[in-house]
């Protein structure tokens, strides 16, 4: 009896600590469609950048902290530099071809990744300080995945109050609404759009350093992780984050609960649970507004 | 006999209320004028009757049965048509194929995905009779997108005549034209078959006179006065609220 | 028949130019007919058949993107089902032809149904979404039931098909010039059916979805309906190239399915012309050559291919015969000054 209840707990933290890895993945997503009106489909590849440049500055310095905030930084300022020189140009044009733009550059992404850092699998060690485990309520659980859970909190927490309680942040929702308002405005747009899109870009690459201690890196992560993400907006809705924080721990614990439960259908769990919404609410679960 | 009614209509936008208990009944073959300032819900009306937009509240019946619930193509084929204050066509495709669709959509053979279209002659035949009738043969392989402003206004309504419905919601047929292409636009409009019933919002009161044998008037979403053309215009809240305004408009749609 | 329509009466010169496209047409498929007898190589014989394959996975990506204006990710889905479907009917039961190519036929329009049924309830960029989710499910699911599908490894051994008539001493398709000829045949009745499908009220419907979805409600027509009609048929399709493909190599594997394999069909499908059914075939031809001579070069094709994708959205939208179409204005814009 005990026993049951302790591995629930485990799995519930397990669940969570995934559920906010997706969030920060579907948070950026969602950010940038919000403002860009963009569904970037190289999302994935750049928390797969995120990952394999974590992985290659732990090689150089040894010293996961400085992978954790240069990564995310590099990534970002990539992230820049192709929003200035191939989204910009389409944004006059329907979002199909900025669509199929980030489709194009999933595809860069993809075999430069396989071109640097190979096709096999590699793993991340976590800083010595998180190895080892804790005891929660009679439960042992690794240190390393505590940490997600309070720094996903965190940043979650973050983005909030950044959202919410700053000047950029209400450009940003504004602009969210009504774009037109904010250029109208006199703020400088073009420059809110970069701003947003390498922001996006930047948590998914920190959700990519972030992970790869408990996930391991390969091949074809880039999608993997898309799909959960591009689930989870589905689920929740686009454009508001509580809608990516809800729909994030929804799918994370059901993947979690469905790999330990069910191993051979977990992907349909997940699949299941979103033809549900499909069925009953096509709107989303947190979308607001509807038909 | 009735053929249009809405009952107790209203439209919230959050907290901002474009329309208020809306009641009127149109028969069969009426024309009858929408009026009101700009923002008095005209197009708010027209939307909630062709279900492009939920109602708040309220109920739409159409030939007596409440169709508040269906959507907008389920109400094309009951026999509701309407045209768009902003042209609404399909740009890509030439005057013809423009009004062919409108002329197949009630014609069942949408299913039919082998044999030519070609061969459909009566869709065809139709089609050119409603090009000829609303003055667009000449005009009939130009795509949509190249014709001028009041010619693509010319197509909006034909689109909507090219579907035959027995009820017509027109917005704004005239707005943005020359007085020569308004004066067609008026004859066509005169033209159309006595048992069609139209519902016009205007703002060119000469338009409306032309056509109109009633007339509801919205005011901040609630109807000011309905009725015969003379008695709206003698009604003192009307002269008190509108018609003060009207000498601006009608300036301005005079031009 | 005397239904002459109208528009051509007052147009005579059409007719002669449509006549000229019956010509060309002609002279086209007797050409292709006779390819493999003019001495030709077989490795241009096998790239055509490539060719015709991926032509009729194209052309039926097209019909949604192009003429219904859906945005499909995913269609690599039915491609590969109808792979796995056609495979493991020739495998296990028989390579009639007459049944694993409705058996390919089959499973991609049900599963093409299933997805469409589901993901129509959206519209626009999350249908977009739910094609590629969807599509990576199935990819996902050919990994794990490997009892079925071979998992990773792949199905392989599959048999070129056979016709029910006369048996292998009538046609032998193992041979590469009959079978060249097989898909051939195959292609052009993809392509005469989806010509058709477009000119009939069905497909005009289809396009008029493309051009304005909401004037369609407002008129009568409920377009779910026929977007879910459209993607069915492009999911059979699909099937089909699939099916071809995997006789073709002899061997389905969940590379079929993967999203890389829905990016490369869109890539045909926007180098060659969306919207036009030429345009797709072509740009499966392009795309074929490129890749075979830029393989024998270097491995880093996708990021050339990721980079010509880009250069194609970005610069060319409407493909080849969008670049066709503006040189030839250009140049008769010239001819007429002078």
């Amino acid at each position: 009896m005990n026993e049951a209840v302790s591995f629930y707990i485990v799995q519930l933290l397990n669940g969570l600590a995934y559920s906010l890895l997706l969030f920060l993945l579907a948070a950026g997503l969602s950010l940038i469609f919000g403002m860009l009106d963009v569904v970037n489909l190289a999302h994935g590849s750049f928390y797969m950048l995120g990952a394999y440049l974590g992985y290659s500055i732990l090689g150089w310095t040894g010293n996961f902290w400085v992978a954790l905030i240069l990564a995310p930084l590099l990534v970002g300022v990539l992230g820049m530099l192709l929003e200035g020189t191939f989204l910009r140009p389409l944004y006059k044009r329907g979002h199909l071809d900025q669509v199929l733009l980030t489709f194009g550059l999933a595809y860069i992404f993809m075999d430069l990744a396989k071109w640097i850092w190979g096709a096999e699998v590699r793993s991340v060690s976590p800083p010595p300080s998180l190895e080892g485990s804790l005891e929660i309520l009679g439960s042992v659980f690794p240190k390393y995945r505590l940490f997600i859970i309070i720094f996903g909190l965190l940043v979650a927490f973050i983005l909030w109050l950044i959202l919410e309680k700053t000047r950029l942040g209400a450009i940003v929702r504004a602009g969210v609404s009504d774009k037109e308002m904010v250029s109208g405005l006199g703020i400088n747009i073009n420059l809110v759009f970069r701003l947003v899109f390498a922001s996006g870009v930047a948590l998914a690459a920190l959700s990519g350093v972030v992970a790869a201690p408990v996930l391991s890196l390969y091949p074809g992560m880039d999608f993997d992780t898309l799909i959960l993400t591009l689930i989870i907006v589905v689920v929740g809705g686009l454009g508001t984050l509580g809608g990516s924080f809800f729909g994030s721990i929804l799918i994370g614990e059901a993947d979690v609960f469905g790999k330990v439960l069910l191993p051979d259908y977990a992907l349909f769990i997940i699949f299941g649970v979103m033809a549900a919404v499909l069925v009953f609410r096509p709107s989303g679960l947190f979308r607001k507004g509807g038909a | 006999m009735e053929t249009l009614k809405v009952e107790g209509l209203c439209k919230n936008y959050g907290a901002l209320k474009v329309l208020r208990q809306v009641e009127f009944t149109v028969r069969k073959g009426e024309r009858r004028a929408i009026i009101g300032p700009n923002g008095a819900g005209k197009t708010t009306l027209f939307n909630l009757i062709s279900g492009e937009v939920p109602v708040s509240q309220g109920k739409v019946f159409l030939h007596g049965q409440d169709i508040t619930g269906l959507k907008p193509y389920q109400r094309s084929v009951r026999g509701l048509a309407r045209t768009f204050q902003k042209n609404n066509l399909f740009l890509g495709l030439n005057v013809f194929q423009n009004v062919r669709l409108a002329v197949q959509a009630h014609q069942s053979v949408s299913h039919r995905f082998i044999a030519k279209y070609h061969r459909f002659q009566g869709i065809n035949q139709k089609t050119e009779e409603i090009l000829a009738h609303l003055g667009l043969t000449e005009k009939r392989d130009v795509p949509a997108s190249d014709l001028s402003y009041g010619e693509q206004r010319q197509l909006e309504l034909a689109v909507a005549v090219a579907t035959n419905p027995q009820v017509l919601l027109l917005d704004e047929p005239t707005a943005g034209m020359s007085p020569a292409e308004t004066f067609r636009t008026v004859e066509l409009i005169a033209s159309l078959p006595k048992d069609m019933t139209i519902l016009i919002i205007e703002h060119d009161m000469d338009v409306v006179a032309a056509i109109a044998d009633r007339m509801t008037v919205l005011h901040y979403g609630e109807v000011l006065a309905d009725g015969l053309p003379h008695e709206v215009k003698a009604n003192p809240r009307v002269m008190e609220v509108y018609l003060g305004l009207e000498e601006g408009e009608a300036h301005h749609a005079g031009a | 028949m005397q239904n002459v329509v109208p528009f051509q009466e007052l147009q005579p010169g059409k007719r002669a130019n449509e006549w000229k496209k019956y010509y060309l047409a002609a002279l086209v498929i007797g050409l292709l007919l006779l390819f493999p007898f003019m001495n030709t190589s077989s490795y241009l014989i096998n790239l055509l058949t490539e060719v015709f394959i991926f032509g009729i996975f194209a052309m039926s990506l097209d019909l949604i993107l192009g003429f219904t204006g859906m945005a499909s990710l995913g269609h690599a889905a039915f491609f590969g089902l109808g792979a796995y479907a056609a495979g493991i009917v020739a495998v296990r039961y028989s390579p009639d032809l007459f049944i694993t190519l409705p058996a390919a036929v089959l499973v991609a329009a049900l599963a093409a149904l299933l997805v469409g049924l589901l993901a129509l309830r959206t519209s626009g960029v999350y249908f977009l979404m739910l094609t590629l989710a969807f599509s990576q499910m199935f990819y996902a699911a050919t990994f794990k039931w490997t009892w079925l599908t071979g998992g990773s490894d792949g199905l392989s051994g599959i048999p070129r098909p056979v016709l029910p008539f006369g048996g292998d001493s009538l046609i032998n398709f193992f041979d590469s010039t009959n079978f060249y000829l097989l898909t051939l045949a195959v292609f052009l009745a993809s392509y005469f059916l989806l010509w058709r499908i477009i000119h009939s009220p069905f497909g005009q419907v289809l396009i008029g979805i493309r051009e304005n979805e909401k004037r369609m409600l407002a008129i009568g027509y409920e377009t779910r309906k026929f977007k879910l009609a459209s993607f069915v048929i492009a999911g059979a399709f699909g099937g089909v190239a699939g099916a071809l493909n995997a006789f073709y190599i002899g061997y389905a594997s969940p590379q079929d399915l993967f999203w890389a394999m829905s990016g490369q069909v869109l890539v045909m499908v926007i180098m060659g012309g969306a919207g036009t059914l030429i345009g797709p075939v072509l740009g499966a031809g392009l795309f074929l050559m490129l890749q075979n001579v830029v393989s024998s070069y270097t491995e880093r094709w996708p990021i050339i291919m990721g980079a010509i994708f880009i250069t194609f959205v970005l610069a060319a939208p409407k493909g080849m015969v969008g670049i066709y179409g503006k040189v030839a204005e250009k140049v008769r814009c010239r001819l007429w000054k002078h």
